[in-house]
């Protein structure tokens, strides 16, 4: 009983995510008592989301329509307000824009005054959540029943939503059990789902008959006629629209569209994205007020004559969100959180601490942002970037460009200006940025301390066992003492192989080749580094190894984008010259290639970007691409037979190489020379660059790596296994949770290379 | 996609969602047949209004079986079933599409405890889109008072999926060829 009073008070303590002592609480919290039930149910929500996905035959089109709409809508907003204001005037029904949650609370009030209402019914909505709707009205001695079970369950525990969409799957079964056997006295059974399901069914039947007010959201509203499109699958907003004489509406204004056909793509695209079912039990189409005759259930003698329907469409920030270049693209959110569910932090942590008062998970911070302040903001820091989310999302925000946004405006505004010019000596990042902590100067700088430590690596290698420097790099840099500081061995390239007689000479000679040999892996990864141009030059004539540059993956990360844009203009610089002779630029670490084939957009001009993403490969995409359009045959330049008895394959795909649709010619390739895989399946191995070294993030990074340590030695049951990782971060947690060393795909390949002709 | 792969697909995706679908030819007995058949002959049986389309069919099902005509709200709350007609229905997603300008087929098929259905089966679409498109239900979707019904009311909150929460726990639907 007393562990669940601490459990209840905990979670709207710590909601309030400006502070890092909440957040920490929070994380602590989270993985300790809520991560089984949020992992379990996340993982089936996205699960059965891409199952679903795949029925869709003409998914990415429908999204870029989706998309369209709501730029346009957004664009034309005031406008669609005032038509709308006229569609519902037109239909007898009241239309009120409130421009703050003040004034949207007392409209509301106001209108349970004018009939004398005592019982308010209430479906789901989380921008009454926002706008604390049920604390207002509870004050001025309304009874107000949250109607959606998971709603429910939270009014009787005192709770926060945990996610955006099923806000209770921080409970399990047993815990609700619990809570209902504690708060209600009752003969009724309240063990099994029915049970709990039964006594919540009765308990509100009687609410909703004797409901003088139903309040609804709306997911999304069509200017031109008034109408209202509400998605569910209890039954319970058609109750409360039906049930009390009386409906309000409240939602924000982001929802509005033109017309009902601006409705279609949404209601193909929502359900599946949300869920994984084509369409929830009751998708509504209506336009209220309803022309159903009134019930007279309750005995209370009501004045009303006819059905009364209110409007309340809420600003609270949304017209500076919609002022705002960066916030703006989260205007277009319809709430489906497919990005709540397919990311790995989330899934682990879910709403309690990856979200703030009211909205969760990777889109949850730019609405803390602009509907509340910065500061509750804070909670996006556990978004890592890896941008798993991105494909999922209806409306294709970039959400972690969002995070990186909201990371840079969180950060420049602490200055300590002495401190922070020593600082500036040792940690090179632009000067309006020296704000940032240390931490995250010290993680912006990869290729800089790597320099650094290669000239130091025999002191380092003796430094790394010691537990005072341990101490040392966490107590003043943030990095965590249980990981492994790598050595920095200087590896140097190998000498050029020599090509003879090569049969495809004519294809294979016009390629000309930039191997950008990336900071990460030339100092983390040199025998891949190696590989990679091992296999180039045996392959291809003309391979030109770039120098080596801070590409601004790791400012980026830390939300350092004034350091990033002036890093990627020198990249792009260098490039220029050897873009404008025809060559490709092929590169072996992933996140840096998903610089050049995404991130770069925010930093370069468009048409910069685009010369230079068209021109960008990840390195077995880009071998891949070149063997299928000569149709070479492999006997001729792998030794085959030897494949054949290697051991099976365990590969791990990174994150952002899925992102940029490069992981499937990984498979294809290998699969293609002979090689057995397995793949793993886990959305990321929670290293993502930075975040598994952070001190306070470390414990979310094992819970995260456990998922996939766990399919690799469940693998290593059946038979002897190679684990092979094309990131280096993946291989760092691998490694650091397994043991095992894995090897790029590149140096795998390079065992079985021919080098004569057959 | 030709009605008879249309109507496989719907019962596929039916079947997913629990419906229970029956599909008959237009003979009035098999259709009273196939409600008793659903029913057991209850008497707290709500019928709604029909479109104008339906208007023989429905007047003969009034005829031939014993429901609550001109219930009370308390008949209505308590009733066990509720018959109700559809403009069309969607292959895809295996859901049956109501217009609720039409007063009475809402809130009766809110209370009952089982839900029935009459549908045409020459008018099941592919997708949700296609309804927007089809000269045929042009009328009706341009009123903007729709309804989407996919499987039963169900909630996953508390567990494993429960049916029936605060709507009918079940829906059949009887396919007129």
């Amino acid at each position: 009983m007393n562990d669940n009073l601490n459990n209840v008070l905990s979670t709207k303590s710590f909601a309030d995510k400006s502070t890092s002592s909440n957040l920490d609480k929070s994380i602590k919290y989270s993985l300790s008592i809520e991560s089984e039930a949020i992992f379990k149910n996340t993982n089936s929500f996205n699960t059965n989301r891409k199952n679903e996905i795949k029925n869709i035959s003409d998914y990415e089109e429908l999204k870029d329509i989706a998309r369209k709409i709501k730029e346009d809508s957004i664009n034309k907003l005031p406008e669609l307000l005032s038509l709308l204001q006229q569609s519902i005037e037109k239909r007898g029904g009241k239309f009120f824009l409130a421009a703050t949650k003040d004034v949207a609370n007392r409209y509301v009030q106001n209108v349970c005054e004018k009939h004398n209402a005592k019982l308010i019914v209430k479906s789901k909505s989380i921008t009454t959540e926002e706008i604390q709707l049920n604390k207002y009205l509870e004050e001025n001695d309304l009874e107000v029943v949250e109607t959606d079970l998971a709603e429910f369950i939270l009014q009787v525990a005192d709770e926060q939503p945990s996610h955006i969409v099923a806000p209770a799957i921080h409970r399990s079964r047993e815990r609700i059990s619990e809570l209902f056997k504690e708060k209600f006295e009752t003969e009724m059974p309240l063990e099994s789902g029915e049970d709990l399901t039964k006594f919540a069914r009765d308990y509100l039947r009687k609410k909703f008959l004797t409901a003088d007010i139903g309040i609804t959201g709306a997911n999304m509203i069509a200017a031109e006629s008034g109408t209202l499109l509400l998605v569910e699958s209890e039954g319970n907003i058609r109750m409360v629209t039906h049930a009390p004489p009386v409906h309000i509406a409240i939602t924000g204004m982001e929802k509005i569209v033109p017309s009902v056909n601006d409705f279609i793509p949404f209601i193909e695209l929502l359900a599946p994205s949300a869920t994984g079912q084509p369409l929830t039990s009751y998708t509504h189409i209506v336009t209220p007020p309803l022309d159903i005759p009134l019930f007279s259930f309750s005995d209370k003698k009501r004045e009303i004559q006819k059905r009364e329907f209110h409007l309340v469409i809420v600003d609270n920030g949304r017209m500076q969100m919609r002022n705002d270049p960066i916030l703006k693209e989260a205007l277009y959110c319809i709430r489906c959180s497919a990005c709540l569910n397919s990311c790995a932090n989330f899934q682990q942590l879910g709403g309690h601490a990856f979200g703030g008062e009211t909205y969760s998970g990777g889109i949850g911070g730019s609405w803390e942002a602009g509907t509340n302040y910065l500061s509750k903001a804070k909670f996006s820091e556990l978004c890592t970037g890896c941008s798993k989310c991105v494909p999922n999302c209806p409306v294709k925000i970039d959400i972690p460009w969002l995070n990186e946004n909201l990371r840079n405006r969180l950060n420049k505004n602490q200055v300590n200006k002495l401190k922070s010019f020593f600082q500036k000596l040792i940690f090179p990042v632009d000067k309006t940025e020296i704000s940032f902590s240390i931490q995250k100067k010290f993680f912006s700088n990869f290729y800089r301390n790597a320099k650094i430590a290669i000239h130091f690596s025999f002191l380092l290698k003796k430094l790394s066992d010691s537990s005072l420097f341990k101490q040392f790099m966490q107590k003043y840099l943030g990095v965590d003492k249980r990981r492994t500081i790598q050595s920095f061995i200087n590896i140097p390239f190998e000498k050029k192989s020599i090509i003879k007689n090569n049969k495809n000479a004519e294809i294979f000679a016009a390629e000309k080749i930039l191997f950008f040999n990336d900071s990460f892996s030339h100092y983390s990864n040199p025998h891949a580094r190696n590989a990679a141009i091992k296999i180039l030059h045996r392959f291809f004539p003309n391979v030109v190894v770039s120098k080596i540059f801070s590409e601004g993956r790791d400012s980026l990360s830390q939300g350092l984008l004034t350091t990033t844009k002036k890093r990627a203009n020198d990249v792009f610089n260098y490039l220029l010259p050897f873009l404008d002779q025809g060559y490709k630029i092929v590169v072996l670490e992933p996140s840096v290639a998903a610089l050049f084939r995404r991130d770069y957009k925010h930093f370069l001009t468009m048409k910069e970007f685009e010369y230079l993403s068209n021109r960008s490969y990840e390195i077995v995409e880009y071998i891949s691409f070149v063997f299928d359009k000569c149709n070479i045959h492999f006997q001729d330049y792998f030794e085959l037979q030897k494949i054949k008895e290697q051991p099976k394959i365990f590969y791990h795909g990174h994150c952002q190489q899925k992102t940029i649709n490069a992981y499937d010619s990984t498979i294809k390739l290998l699969t293609k020379i002979g090689f057995d895989i397995v793949e793993s399946k886990v959305e990321c191995c929670g290293m993502a660059g930075s975040f598994g070294y952070k001190k306070q993030y470390y414990n979310v990074s094992i819970a995260v790596g456990a998922n996939l340590s766990n399919q690799i030695q469940n693998s290593m049951n059946d038979a002897a296994l190679t684990v092979i990782a094309s990131g280096v971060s993946c291989s760092e947690q691998i490694n650091h949770l397994t043991g095992i060393k894995t090897m790029h795909p590149v140096e795998l390949i390079a065992q079985f290379i021919l080098d004569k002709e057959s | 996609m030709n009605n008879n792969n249309l109507y496989d697909l719907f019962l596929e995706n039916a079947k997913k969602v629990e419906t229970n679908v029956i599909v008959i030819e237009n003979i009035y007995t098999n259709v009273i047949d196939s409600i008793n058949s659903i029913t057991k002959k209850s008497e707290k049986i709500l019928i709604s209004h029909e479109l104008e389309a339906n208007k023989l069919l429905f007047e003969k099902i009034k005829n031939s079986i014993c429901y609550l005509k001109d219930p009370t709200d308390i008949e209505m709350e308590q009733a066990e079933f509720s018959l109700t007609d559809s403009f069309a229905s969607i292959a895809r997603t295996g859901s049956i599409c109501i217009s609720v300008s039409n007063k009475l087929n809402s809130s009766f098929s809110l209370f009952s405890k089982e839900h029935i259905v009459i549908a045409k089966y020459d008018d099941i679409v592919l997708r949700p889109r296609d309804l927007f498109l089809d000269q045929r239900f042009i009328e009706i979707v341009t009123k903007h008072n729709l309804l989407f019904i996919s499987g039963s009311s169900a909630t996953a909150d508390m567990g494993p999926l429960v049916r029936g929460v605060h709507a009918p726990a079940k829906l059949h639907i009887i396919f007129i060829k």
